[in-house]
């Protein structure tokens, strides 16, 4: 009898010990989610302190730590390297891949942002972080982001006048994308890889199949296209290419009528002598003063 | 204080009543009345016999209150099992009291979003607000029976809901009810009488009756209004202004600068910034002597001309009250003020007329810069968002959901008189005129880049609309401060690089709570949201661009402050 | 006349203070002493206890905030929780640095310090008035006329104020078209103009400038000089009563004199005359030159509530037999204001001076919604505080606001201690 009762005790106390065990990371995680960093320190530290290194619970209250010590404002030397070593602890300890993926991004992140006035940027340490996580985690879609920040990372260093750091994004991306064509992230990439051959490379004429590409694929953010539009159709206009110039004047009118172009885009293809789009935002145009017409070089 | 003296003190205490007890009383009785509808009041509210929905806004504009009840009215014979009220807050007080509601977690299930930071700013809404992406790509269920119902709801609104999107969080936020415009009221009686005596006098051109095509026929108007005031009225204005003048000026930047703009629009996205404009300033593309920027100014200090002298003086509660009082022809401010003045107008016996700023017609000063008329976007404003901290989100969506259908919407606006935002919903005869015209363009060229910049610029700009100073000398000033080292536009570039970095920062964080919340539960993240987001970010290359760019046009580094 | 009844009662010199415990000894025996610091200690326990909750609520309502923006002046910060960045004295050396148009705010501030000081007197003299009043029922009558204004709020008052300056509507112009005065300004206008104008003023304004500042300042300086020696002698111990000091501290006073008189002559009219008069209409809030006489003559007749009440308690300490040795004396009632009023409430005017000063160093309230926050046409109306407020609310630097507000408080303890310092209060 005393032997049961003592069972149960035990059993009731592990319970109620797990019980708290979970309530705290609960708490953390409802923290995060608030971007309440400083209680997600309070309740993570504990928890990685407590657990044996290497285990899943380690290595998610180890992680979550790390992400709210530099993600914590104010930031400050301190906090950015307190984040590095659990990183790094995590990277050399834990089994879990998602977990040593995200920490190599992160000190990657830390490496390429300015975490607190006088941080130094570091942007080539970035840049060997994301590669190792392209590298060893390819097929996982942190591989794909890895390389896409690995690009923005050469693209970043705009060392003008002969940008020998800068144009190596681009082709980056287009390496990746011609191994992994249906990668989650292709429009991104894609986008990017016309953003950098846009400006600073003044790369016209890529940056538009670029852009192209990432119409086939489908914009990201749809809803608020029409820049983009714009910008396909004025570089296809400068380059000559007049069919596609008006494919994008087009498209505005149909998809993007209230973007503000919508009406510069008619009086454009009206210029090029291509038909206008029946949209009845734009049914009546007003009667323009003879001789004038915006975006006309 | 000293009491009057008597020579018995008991004739005194009876024959005076002692003010100090009256007062006594007084306060007693007030303030136990007043505890008693607090506590009624506390009661009602968290002790309710069903659930109530509570809805918190600062629009205490004239028919928004009875135009949300009436909604609001209509969803309780839908839903008897539910209790809504409005929780109508002075727009001075709102900020902070939000701002307390949110943190301590008792907000009202739907609020609406603006004046607080913890509203505005990024870290706030993403904090204590529902985002919204994954039902609005769903049908609204309301807009049954019309051309909408098979419509995702995102798309039944003119703005596509653009209105209640945060660029920062790649998310929606917000349902937006109304839109919102600028436009000209006129008295129609006091612009009828003027317009006749002055024809009488035998001007020429004549003024014309009625809402002016061209900006001329405007100013002509503003002379008849004026040898009216001469002669009959002193007291008469031809134009006041609730939001002074800039607005106008705004107006007529799109119409003169829209071609300009696109040249200088360097990273061809069709908005010229203010970044853009500093840069073709300083290549020297453009400076205040540029015919079409200066046809701005000379347009716009024809308008100052019109109004009181020092109309900077003049705020828009004295420029309402002039108006509503037939002391001015017309007034400048936006379809939320139609209604009151519509109302009181007619209080005063006269009707009101509404049209847009006109640009010079042909032959007229300046015109031969007209590229084009100014278009107009449209714009979501009002709107509501859900409080994370809500015990009825779901009834808060469907009221979301509710009050945007193409009836509600239409029925709301109607009372409100604001202008509706849900497609194919008719606007009233008094916001017919607010239909924002997209038939125009709408790139804009503003000489002035960063906040320091346009605070000291526009305060010298003032006196020159208001005639105390000459356009040379304003050039000057401007010429002054844009090329002040310590806070000119070189400043203001090295300040926009380091707000870029702060946002990047920001948006860092927000990535990363999602990257960790997707880690701790997989699959529970929207993925596309976080793609959009990483783009966005991945896009502003930590402000990078921003030294480049400086490099690249000014010819140095930039300057680290 | 009423006797005092307001102040701390003083016991008479030599006897125990109002704090002495009766029945207390002090020392006398060794249980005596025990017993007396017990109830020592039990008087100053019910007496700290007592005032423990205003000081709780002071700590933690009015100076832990005040910590925070000495905290915040270190960081960049724009006002939400996430954005806060250690910048460390990066945002005060661009205060003393690299913002000009922080310190030129101060002009303004300046100007309306000296106006205010002037503006100080109609509330003296009003509460003399009403001290001096032989009927008692019409001095009550009065104090609460007087107080009756106070329930007014203050944005109220102010916008009130504002339509009062309007051109067209404003009852300032119609008072001053009504009473001819339009016309008077009308002449001031075009006679100052022509002043500033004309070789005399052209010859102080711009040819009397030593190292490129006008010689004025310079007349200024040497006779804020001459009348300071006198004071620092004193401070040294040494003799002052001599005519030659006189002498020195005339003369300085009538160097300033002099100088403030010629420089409203010379320069403080534009040399073309502003034409605001000429149709009845002046714009007051919309000229960038009528701003700062506006916002000087905004409050007239300056004679403000607090103000009365705070020199009326000050002047019912005065007791009677002051009064009546005056006028066994024969002193005058001009004297008697001079000789033993003014002198009485010397403490309550180094109080509403302190006020007034931090006042006008601090109030943006007031021209943020009169002239908007650019300061209005030219940015005349420009002062610290409103600076302070653009740079939080509209460039959302509030960091670099905390710290030009620990500027201004640093600049407005300096000030409250010279005041403290040489605003004497003989008892």
């Amino acid at each position: 009898m005393a032997k049961r009762a003592g069972w149960l005790l035990i059993l009731l106390c592990s319970t109620a010990g797990l019980a708290r065990a979970e309530a705290p990371a609960d708490e953390g995680r409802a923290a995060i989610a608030n971007l309440d960093w400083k209680t997600a320190i309070r309740y993570y530290e504990p928890l990685a302190a407590n657990a044996r290194p290497g285990t899943p619970e380690w290595t998610q209250a180890s992680f979550c730590l790390a992400v709210a010590e530099q993600q914590f404002q104010p930031a400050s030397a301190s906090t950015i390297g307190t984040a590095e070593q659990l990183y790094r602890a995590i990277i050399d300890q834990s089994g879990d891949k998602r977990y040593v993926a995200r920490s190599l991004m992160n000190l990657g992140r830390i490496a390429e942002l300015r975490d607190y006035t006088g941080d130094k940027i570091d942007l080539a340490t970035a840049r060997k972080f994301y590669a190792q996580v392209a590298e060893k985690y390819d097929g996982d879609p942190v591989a794909s982001e890895a390389t896409l920040r690995e690009a923005a990372a050469f693209v970043m260093e705009y060392d003008a006048p002969d940008f020998v750091l800068a144009r190596q994004g681009p082709p980056l991306l287009e390496k990746w994308l011609a191994a992994h064509p249906n990668d989650t992230f292709a429009a991104p990439m894609w986008q990017t890889a016309g953003d950098a051959y846009f400006m600073p490379l003044e790369d016209w004429k890529n940056a538009l199949r670029c852009y192209e590409q990432v119409d086939r694929i489908g914009w990201i953010d749809p809803a608020n296209s029409g820049p983009w539009f714009w910008r396909c159709a004025r570089i296809a206009e400068k380059l000559g290419e007049t069919k596609t110039a008006i494919k994008y004047y087009t498209k505005i009118i149909n998809e993007a009528p209230n973007s503000g172009k919508g009406y510069a885009s008619v009086l454009a293809l009206k210029r090029l002598g291509a038909p206008v789009p029946n949209n009845p935002l734009f049914a009546d145009p007003a009667t323009q003063p003879a001789g004038k017409e915006a975006g006309h070089e | 204080m000293s009491e009057p003296t008597s020579s018995d003190p008991r004739d005194e205490s009876s024959s005076r009543i002692n003010g100090n007890v009256v007062g006594i009383i007084f306060l007693i009785v007030a303030f136990s009345v007043s505890l008693v509808i607090s506590v009624k009041n506390t009661l009602s509210v968290e002790r309710p016999t069903k659930p109530v929905l509570r809805i918190a806004h600062w629009q205490l504009e004239a028919g928004y209150r009875d135009a949300l009840q009436a909604v609001i009215d209509d969803y309780k014979k839908l839903h008897p099992e539910l209790d809504v009220v409005q929780m109508p807050v002075t727009e001075a007080l709102y900020k902070q009291w939000i701002n307390t509601q949110l943190i301590s977690g008792t907000a009202p299930d739907i609020c609406e979003m603006g004046q607080s930071e913890l509203l505005s700013k990024d870290e706030g809404t993403v904090r204590y607000f529902m985002p919204l992406s994954g039902e609005i790509s769903k049908i609204n269920p309301y807009n049954k029976g019309t051309d909408l119902e098979k419509t995702p709801w995102k798309e039944t609104l003119l703005d596509g809901m653009r209105g209640g999107f945060r660029d920062g969080l790649q998310d929606y936020y917000g349902i937006s009810t109304t839109y919102t415009s600028m436009r000209l009221f006129y008295n129609k009686e006091l612009l009828k009488n003027a317009v006749e005596f002055y024809n009488s006098t035998g001007p020429s051109p004549k003024a014309i009756d009625g809402p002016p095509h061209t900006f001329g026929q405007w100013m002509t108007q503003c002379q008849a209004l004026k040898a009216y005031a001469a002669a009959k009225d002193p007291a008469v204005l031809p134009v006041v202004s609730c939001y002074g003048v800039f607005g106008i000026q705004a107006k007529f930047e799109p119409a003169f600068t829209a071609a300009l703009a696109n040249d200088c629009d360097l990273d061809l996205d069709g908005i010229t910034t203010d970044l853009e404009g500093y840069i073709a300033y300083k290549r020297g593309w453009i400076d205040l002597q540029t015919p079409q920027i200066k046809a701005v100014y000379e347009t716009t200090r024809q308008v100052g001309d019109q109004m009181q002298q020092g109309f900077s003086g003049m705020d828009r509660q004295t420029a309402q009250f002039r108006f509503v009082n037939g002391q001015a022809g017309f007034l400048w401010t936006g379809s939320w003020d139609a209604k009151g003045t519509d109302v009181q107008a007619k209080s005063k016996g006269f009707e009101i007329g509404i049209f847009p700023v006109p640009d010079p017609g042909s032959g007229e000063p300046n015109s031969q810069y007209i590229v084009g008329n100014a278009g107009e976007t449209i714009a979501g404003a009002g709107s509501y968002g859900i409080a994370k901290s809500s015990k009825h989100i779901d009834q808060a969506l469907d009221f979301l959901r509710f009050i945007s259908s193409r009836a509600e919407n239409e029925k709301f606006n109607a009372i409100a008189e604001w202008p509706p935002l849900t497609i194919g919903a008719k606007p009233s005869e008094l916001m017919k005129p607010f239909t924002p015209d997209l038939r125009g363009l709408n790139s804009r060229l503003s000489l002035s880049f960063g906040t320091r910049v346009t605070q000291t610029a526009n305060a010298q700009l003032l006196n020159y609309y208001q005639g105390d100073d000459t356009f040379e000398s304003f050039a000057k000033s401007f010429r002054d401060v844009i090329n002040d080292p310590d806070r000119g536009g070189d400043w203001a570039w090295w300040f926009l690089f380091d707000q870029r970095q702060s946002d990047e920062r920001n948006a860092e964080r927000i990535l990363a709570q999602a990257q960790t919340l997707e880690l701790l539960d997989p699959g529970s993240g929207d993925q596309a949201r976080y793609r959009r987001a990483l783009l966005q970010e991945v896009s502003k290359n930590n402000g990078q661009d921003y030294l480049y760019q400086f490099k690249n046009y000014r010819g140095f580094n930039m300057p680290m402050h | 006349m009423s006797t005092a009844t307001t102040g701390i009662t003083r016991a008479p010199a030599g006897g125990p203070g109002p704090l002495h415990t009766p029945g207390a000894t002090h020392l006398a025996t060794r249980g005596g002493a025990v017993k007396g610091l017990w109830q020592h200690a039990k008087l100053y326990t019910v007496l700290f206890g007592l005032m423990a909750p205003s000081i709780l609520t002071l700590i933690l309502f009015t100076y832990y905030p005040q910590f925070g923006a000495i905290r915040y002046s270190l960081y960049k910060w724009d006002g939400t929780e996430q954005g806060v960045d250690w910048v460390g004295f990066k945002n005060f050396i661009e205060a003393f640095t690299a913002d000009p148009l922080f310190w030129q705010s101060f002009k303004l501030v300046l100007i309306l310090l000296a106006a205010n000081i002037v503006k100080m007197w109609p509330s003296i003299i009003a509460a003399v008035t009403l001290h001096r009043l032989k009927s008692e029922r019409f001095q009550y009558i009065y104090r609460v006329l007087f107080v009756v204004p106070m329930i007014i709020p203050g944005v109220v008052s102010l916008l009130i104020w504002k339509s009062f300056f309007d051109a067209g509507s404003g009852a300032l112009n119609a008072f001053l078209n009504a009473s001819g005065l339009m016309k008077a300004l009308m002449h001031l206008d075009y006679s100052m103009a022509a002043l500033a104008a004309s070789g005399f003023g052209t010859a102080v304004r711009d040819g009397f400038v030593i190292n490129g500042v006008s010689g004025l300042w310079y007349m200024v300086l040497l006779g804020a000089i001459l009348v300071f020696s006198r004071v620092f002698v004193r401070m040294f111990g040494m003799d002052d009563s001599s005519k030659a000091w006189t002498a020195v501290t005339v003369t300085g006073s009538l160097l300033i004199a002099a100088a403030i008189i010629l420089g409203l002559l010379t320069c403080v009219w534009p040399t073309r005359p502003l034409k605001q008069f000429d149709f009845g209409t002046p714009a007051w809030l919309g000229n960038q030159n009528l701003i700062i006489p506006s916002v000087i003559f905004w409050g007239f007749p300056w004679v403000g509530t607090v103000g009365v009440l705070i020199y009326l308690a000050g002047l019912q300490n005065i007791t009677a037999d002051v009064y009546e040795a005056a006028e066994l004396d024969g002193v005058g009632s001009i004297r008697r204001l001079f000789a033993i009023e003014l002198p009485l409430i010397l403490t309550q005017v180094r109080i509403n001076l302190i006020f007034l000063t931090i006042g006008t160093i601090t109030d943006y309230g007031f021209f943020l919604l009169l002239l908007g926050p650019n300061g209005g046409p030219g940015g005349k109306g420009m002062v610290p505080g409103l600076y302070m407020y653009e740079s939080a609310f509209i460039e959302s630097r509030f960091g670099y606001a905390c710290a030009l507000g620990m500027i201004l408080f640093v600049i407005l303890l300096s000030i409250t201690v010279l005041y403290q310092k040489f605003v004497r209060v003989d008892k």
